[in-house]
């Protein structure tokens, strides 16, 4: 009999490997082997188990969605690894009412030699379950799974591992988890009787195990066009959460291969969240845009780095594996919402000295930093607004508005039109243009309207998912979240914020400045990047730092800002392939600074202009 | 008020083909203030189109501000036309300005937004193509209903678009139809438009779609406009059970859209020209204009109804639990949703109402128009018994029970005993005096007549009956019920019968003495019929009951005597018989009959008016618009008795001007 045929240590793992292929073909069959599989190497372990228990589940209930339950009840025994059908073929025929016999499988096998066919997704994925098993840690629960098995002593059950006697506990125990699944998978198939105690053994797997983190992806972003906040402005009399919604909805058109029942969440940030911009914004604009009620979202709010907060949560959810695709960004109506609108300030702030009166009027902060770092005159801080502004103007020229900025019908006191271009352009900035701009902030000051981001509206949204996700999805990925910081600085200097944000992620994510190859920052104030630059050790002329102007240029809308950063960031490595890591940074009032690490993971270059 | 002025607010786009004009009809208003083409629109448009004809233009996007696309003519300048010629040549204004919009040389989009009549419609047949969008709830040629028809170049372009029984319906058919409106949903599935679109981001999908055009032309086919005598003949014998040839206008609309079967356009809007002009000074056409302005603004206003904050409404009472009683108890369970106690004198009784308004609900639960939870809380909402304790803490009881003055004050006594001082005590009589119900209650002034009208959920009005006690809380109240269960109050002073029963019952009266002298029941039918009244008396006799019908006439008897006859031949029918008890006078014809109706009407209205029941002639026609669903083109009845001169014959003067010269009696 067959029971006498031992298998050693290596054997286990040859026939496995033999056999797993095989294995996958059956599953194809019940659909669940692309998701069990699809993913290439990294686990997803409670997802894809819980989806087998599912399909387990329906094939119990309804025998004939399980073709592996067609037949009367097979009685033929035995494995023979080295039959026609191969080791997963005779796992197929194990007894227990599996209908995968020698008929159908060589069936089977012609269906999957014809060429028309594509390779199933398990010729893909031998490889990476070979090395996981070779390099993998002990996963506990595989040999939870192995006990079970072993305790059931059923045969047919152990799935793919032949019988319970000729397999030792240690060696079932450096299963992958990716065996493990495919164990149960298998045992899904078979009848109520033989695979109950292997999904017992899957619900445990799937219940709080430890579990690598995943890699989370930059997938696109886009934007509205900023316009200038106040009456005049292009978006006065369009409501915030529409503008969002505006976002979300290209989003999605260009990304169709989202389905939007995948979407995980919907994170939008917004500093003053009242009024059109109250009502728990995530979950608002994702009803207003007609994504399904079952997806759900919220509000954040670290001011400036609103929309960076919103990515960085998602990636949060994105890695613990309580999603696979985030939806995220920010919407700020500075028109609608006046900065410090409706916010009562605690008197114990000036009582107690907690912070310097100038911390709350984001001007003066900037003023600050002109005292903070007496080496960087308003002449310098003009002459970056020159440069932000000249730069801005090529990028429109360019590809990379083209590709970020969606245009927007919005109705004016003019009837509609259509919002898409920045309102703050002023390609023909000169120095002598902005050195006899008013100082309003202080007299003799240094911070003028020309060398800092005006008052904006605009909304910002991307999508971000999981790097298997990605590859599921037959998404584009762009970037990888390297790491990302947020720090905090004192409040009257806010400005300086990005320097510890960016030396923590940097000390984080092991890597160096030098190997940064493009820095997106946001531009509040010219003397804001200015700090930066000294504290970093970056010339402020240094090409790779907003190649396309920043928000002197383009408006800032508070919790928006981030995403544009980002979708920028992510057009630039398109534009420069050779470029690895980039960095988007931003400052955040009451004193904090966030900084974003990426890699460069995009395959479609564009070619500079 | 700032003077509202409709402009087309023409914006440059650029696009990836070439610079779209964007064009705006915004009046610089709300929604609540829809765009209409008044004169200096179409100066205004007159202007954009220059701008149009001589630009660069790859496409033109007609669209609306926010809700509302455009809502056609401007109907107060209908009521200043004075001549033929002036009604001419506003047609003739809009074919020009229409058709140039039609000869555009580059692709030409309507962007339907939202609410879209009249020559709102007309604007958006004349460009190359229509989107729509899902939000729109308001897509119609309303002219027919209002005795006019669709004169700038509707009537000619809809056949040219859509399936001819389509073009009847849409034209003639919907607005005859208590002025139906389509969807944009239905409006897209008819043809009407190109693309349905969803309201968020409508406009740049509409832009993109424009810009679709530019790159390659709708292919369309023609409709077979040889089957367009056919539908016209179908939709004529339609009319005809309808109106009975009462009103002209949806009759000269078929004509004009057989016509465009053969017309060249130009021929057709020629056509359009010569029939609007004969159209619009007709009584018919000021007579709806008048009686659209009493059911869409005067009688939403509250004329007479004190400006005190309503009391808040939490629980109601409802006395009785019969046919009438379950219909109310339904509406108000529906528009208010607050827990409703029934009473009657037997458990089965209540049960009874009970079981069929869990059943309704389900019912309308099942058509998704609640969810299974809401249905089954607002089921949970009634109770009921046979006691008048479950009443204590409502903040309002109506009564619905028998029509007898005796049982109805003793409801009110055994209502006042357990609710609060506060609580509202509302009758729902059709004719018996609400001051004499509330004279021996420790609080008369709260008490006040809402008389609904059968079917409940279908007649949308409510004479709000004040008696001399009622006091100002009490009727703000009651107006404000009104308005939240979605119906229009119409004030009323406590007298016999109010207004619509008094009418009917006078009008039956005539009709009683033409069947006793030996008319038949189809004569009088139909003599009541030419005039245009939606109902066989025959018909609304049976639905109302012979027993109801001769109780009120019986109390107007009492009342005023001689103006209403008992009839013998009533009263045998409120009995159970059938038989038709022969009395005095000769048989008339139909034509005598119709007008002995009239007169009778115009003598009525003028008694009403004299006594002060109702302010102003406008109120008599707003009830009966509304609570007899007296036509339009009828203007209720008055604009019909002064208009034709039956008014001066009979009473000496108008009631336009019998109303106004009296002072209001209320306060």
């Amino acid at each position: 009999m067959q029971d006498e045929h031992r298998v050693g240590d290596g054997d286990v793992l040859e026939v496995l490997v033999t056999g797993l292929e095989r294995l996958e073909h059956g599953l194809d069959r019940l659909d669940v082997a692309e998701r069990i599989l699809g993913c290439d190497h990294r686990e997803r372990i409670p997802d894809v188990g819980r989806e087998v228990l599912t399909r387990a589940q329906a094939v119990r209930e309804y025998p004939s969605l399980g073709p592996a339950l067609e037949g009367e009840q097979r009685q033929a025994g035995g494995v023979a690894p080295d039959r026609g059908g191969g080791f997963g073929g005779a796992l197929l025929q194990r007894p227990g009412g599996l209908a995968l016999g020698t008929l159908p499988i060589a069936r089977e096998e012609a269906r999957l030699q014809r060429p028309d066919r594509p390779p199933p997704a398990a010729r893909r994925c031998v490889g990476p379950a070979l090395a996981v098993t070779r390099r993998g840690p002990v996963e506990p629960s595989g040999g939870l799974l192995g006990a079970t098995l072993h305790q059931q002593g059923q045969a047919g059950a152990s799935g793919g591992v032949a019988h319970p006697g000729q397999l030792a506990l240690p060696r079932i125990g450096v299963l992958s988890a990716r065996q493990a699944r495919l164990a149960v998978a298998v045992a899904s198939l078979l009848p109520p009787r033989m695979c109950a105690p292997v999904l017992h053994a899957a619900t445990i797997l799937t219940r709080g195990m430890a579990r690598e983190l995943r890699e989370v992806i930059y997938v696109d972003g886009v934007r509205t066009a900023f316009g200038k906040a106040g009456p005049g402005g292009a978006f006065w009399r369009t409501r915030a959460d529409d503008m969002g919604v505006k976002v979300v909805r290209e989003l999605l058109r260009r990304n169709p291969e989202v389905p939007l029942d995948r979407i995980g969440d919907v994170i939008v940030a917004a500093t003053a969240q009242v009024g059109d911009q109250g009502l728990t914004l995530g979950r608002d604009v994702a009803l207003l845009a007609g994504i399904p009620h079952s997806v759900p979202g919220f509000a954040v709010d670290r001011m400036c780095a609103g929309a960076l907060t919103a990515v960085t949560a998602g990636a949060g959810e994105i890695a613990m594996g309580a999603a696979d695709v985030i939806l995220a960004g920010g919407v700020e109506h500075m028109g609608h919402h006046p900065m410090g609108e409706n916010v009562d300030f605690n008197p114990r702030f000036v009582a107690e000295r907690l912070v310097d009166t100038s911390a709350v009027t984001m001007g003066a902060t900037a003023e600050n930093l002109h005292d903070l770092y007496p080496g960087i005159t308003k002449e310098d801080a003009d002459a970056f607004a020159v440069r932000s502004q000249s730069r801005a103007a090529t990028a429109w020229e360019n590809g990379v508005m083209r590709e970020t900025v969606v245009p927007m019908s919005v109705f004016t006191d003019d009837g509609w039109r259509v919002a898409d271009r920045d309102e703050f352009l002023r390609p023909d900035t000169t120095l002598e243009g902005l050195a006899g701009l008013r100082t309003p902030f202080r007299p003799g000051g240094r911070v003028t309207a020309g060398n800092s981001a005006g008052l904006t509206d605009g909304a910002t949204a991307c999508f971000l998912a999981a790097e298997e996700t990605v590859a599921e999805l037959g998404l584009e990925p762009r970037m990888r979240l390297v790491g990302f910081a947020f720090s905090g600085v004192e409040p009257e200097v806010m400005g300086i914020g990005p320097i510890p944000a960016t030396q923590k992620v940097l000390a984080r994510t092991g890597l160096s400045l030098d190997d940064i190859g493009l820095f997106e920052l946001n531009e509040p104030f010219a003397v804001q990047v200015l700090t930066w630059c000294e504290g970093m050790g970056v010339d402020p002329q240094d090409e790779r730092l907003n190649p396309y102007g920043g928000a002197i240029a383009c408006g800032h809308p508070l919790a928006a800002t981030g995403v544009r950063l980002m979708a920028q960031l992510a057009y630039g490595f398109r534009e420069r392939p050779e470029v690895r890591y980039g960095l988007t940074a931003l400052c955040v009032g009451m004193g904090m600074g966030a900084a974003l690490v990426w890699e460069n993971v995009g395959s479609d270059p564009v070619k500079a202009a | 008020m700032a003077e509202v002025v409709t402009e087309f607010k023409l914006v440059r786009v650029e696009s990836r083909l070439g610079p779209v004009a964007l064009v705006t009809i915004d009046n610089s208003a709300d929604h609540m203030k829809p765009s209409v083409f008044e004169r200096r629109a179409f100066e205004s448009m007159d202007r954009a189109l220059a701008e149009l004809e001589e630009g660069d233009w790859v496409a033109a996007v007609f669209t609306g501000k926010p809700y509302v696309f455009a809502a056609g003519a401007d109907m107060q300048e209908f009521t200043r036309l004075r001549s033929r010629e002036e009604a001419i040549a506003g047609s003739r204004a809009g074919h020009d300005l229409f058709g140039r919009v039609r000869a555009l040389p580059f692709p030409t989009l309507a962007a339907v937004n939202g609410a879209c009549l009249g020559g709102g419609v007309e604007l958006a047949l004349h460009c190359d193509a229509r989107t729509i969008s899902s939000a729109v709830r308001h897509f119609a040629l309303p002219e027919c209903f209002l005795g006019i028809i669709p004169a700038w170049g509707g009537t000619q372009l809809v056949p040219r678009l859509v399936d001819a029984r389509t073009a009847v319906r849409f034209v003639v058919q919907n607005p005859m139809r208590q002025n139906r409106m389509l969807t944009g949903t239905e409006a897209q599935d008819l043809g009407f438009a190109d693309a349905l679109l969803e309201p968020a981001e409508f406009l740049d999908e509409s832009i993109a779609f424009a810009l679709g055009l530019v790159e390659s032309p709708l292919e369309r086919v023609a409709p077979d406009l040889s089957l367009l005598a056919d539908a016209v003949r179908r939709g004529r014998a339609q009319l005809d059970g309808a109106v009975h040839g009462a009103a002209p206008a949806p009759y000269r609309a078929l004509d004009l859209l057989e016509g465009a079967a053969t017309w060249s356009i130009e021929e057709g809007v020629r056509q359009e020209e010569e029939a609007v002009a004969d159209l619009i000074l007709g009584p018919q056409a000021q007579a709806s204009l008048y009686a659209f302005d009493l059911v869409e603004r005067r009688a939403k206003r509250g004329v007479g109804i004190p400006q005190e904050q309503p009391r808040r409404i939490a629980k109601v009472g409802i006395v009785g639990a019969g046919l009438m009683a379950t219909q109310l108890a339904t509406l108000f369970l529906r528009r208010l949703e607050v827990p409703i106690v029934l009473r009657d004198v037997r458990e089965e009784i209540v049960e009874t109402a009970r079981a069929s308004i869990a059943e309704e609900l389900a019912g309308e639960a099942a058509r998704g128009r609640y969810t299974e939870g809401k249905a089954r809380f607002l089921a949970g909402l009634v109770s009921g018994g046979t006691d008048y304790d479950s009443f204590a803490g409502c903040d309002l009881v109506l009564e619905a029970v028998f029509e007898d003055l005796a049982v109805k004050k003793e409801v009110f006594a055994e209502a006042e005993r357990v609710v609060s001082p506060e609580c509202i005590l509302a009758t729902n009589t059709s004719s018996l005096s609400v001051t004499e119900m509330g004279a021996d209650l420790r609080r008369p002034e709260r008490v006040v007549g809402m008389h609904f009208f059968n079917p409940v959920a279908l007649m949308p009005l409510v004479e709000l009956v004040r008696t001399p006690e009622t006091d100002d809380p009490t009727l703000a109240t009651a107006w404000d019920i009104t308005q939240r269960l979605r119906k229009r109050g119409v004030l009323v002073q406590d007298a016999p019968a109010f207004v619509v029963n008094r009418v009917l019952t006078r009008m039956t009266s005539v009709l009683m003495g033409a069947l006793e002298a030996g008319n038949t029941v189809e004569e009088t039918d139909e003599a009541v019929l030419r005039l245009g009244l939606p109902m066989a008396p025959s018909v609304l006799l049976q639905m109302v009951g012979p027993r109801v019908a001769n109780h009120v006439l019986e109390t107007l008897h009492e009342a005023y005597g001689e103006r209403f006859p008992l009839s013998a031949t009533l009263a045998g029918f409120a009995m159970g018989s059938e038989e038709i008890v022969a009395g005095k006078g000769r048989r008339r014809s139909v034509e005598e009959i119709k007008a002995a109706v009239l007169e009778a009407t115009a003598d009525e209205c003028a008694h009403m008016l004299d006594e002060g029941v109702v302010a102003e002639a406008a109120d008599i026609d707003t009830c009966l618009l509304l609570g007899a669903g007296w036509p339009f083109f009828l203007g209720g009845i008055t604009k019909h008795l002064d208009a034709s001169g039956i008014s001066e014959r009979v009473v000496g003067r108008t009631l336009a001007r019998a109303g106004a010269a009296l002072p209001s009696l209320d306060g």
